[in-house]
């Protein structure tokens, strides 16, 4: 089993294989865009933030 | 001179999944449920889960009253989405010790379809409360009784989870609401 709509096979990864992928990748996307309502509520990085007033 | 790193390989993911989130901050503006939660961000690679996952609080920092999701793209967590409408829900009720593995395992079952009707599935959302952290995992077709409960099975085996799980359709979610009873458990 593991055909997708195309007749190609899905793509699946266990587990154990994403989790060696974690340390690699610990910056967060160029284009992510950190919005003062996300800043302090979710985001973790040490990234200075301007702060637009509302 | 060091020479440029070769670009590197990114794997792939069957589909591309969307974080949403939703602040008690932001719910405590809006009135109407479901208009304070906005889309974050959308990744369609292992690598970029990664990239942001490793840079958000996990559900055991996040503020009370925070829900955060992830869905397939293009597929809003609300009930009235043409492909939420007919679904349903699993939940399952996680305690403080268990709630970071419990819900990062959820999210990597899903973005590497390790379910066997990956295709029911839409989406998984973390509530954060002070009494009960929760996990819900939503659904398409809920009177596809086989699949529902084969996933609900499932989960339960990924989360290492012995307690029993119920399976809620939106329909009655929406009349009911806390009346509403679990049609399958599993």
């Amino acid at each position: 089993r593991g055909e997708d709509g195309n007749g190609e096979m899905a793509k699946k990864y266990s587990r154990d294989f994403l989790l060696t992928f974690s340390d690699q990748c610990t910056d967060l996307p160029e284009e992510f865009e950190i919005t003062s309502d996300i800043a302090e509520a979710l985001i973790v990085s040490n990234i200075n933030v301007s702060r637009e007033s509302f | 001179s060091s020479a440029k790193p070769a670009r590197a390989v990114s794997h792939p993911l069957e589909y591309s999944w969307t974080f949403w989130f939703d602040s008690p901050a932001a719910k405590s503006r809006q009135t109407a449920w479901g208009s304070s939660m906005r889309p974050i961000y959308t990744f369609s690679t292992v690598e970029e889960f990664w990239s942001i996952y490793n840079n958000i609080h996990h559900p055991s920092k996040l503020a009370h009253r925070t829900d955060f999701y992830c869905f397939k793209h293009k597929i809003e967590p609300k009930w009235e989405d043409p492909v939420c409408a007919n679904g349903g829900n699993w939940t399952m009720g996680i305690s403080k010790a268990k709630l970071d593995n419990s819900w990062l395992y959820t999210l990597l079952a899903m973005i590497g379809e390790q379910f066997d009707h990956g295709e029911e599935i839409c989406g998984a959302v973390v509530n954060v409360r002070a009494r009960q952290e929760k996990i819900a995992m939503w659904t398409k077709n809920a009177t596809n009784e086989g699949a529902q409960v084969s996933i609900g099975r499932q989960w339960k085996r990924l989360l290492d989870s012995n307690e029993s799980i119920g399976f809620i359709f939106h329909d009655d979610a929406i009349k009911l609401d806390k009346g509403a009873k679990n049609k399958y458990t599993a």
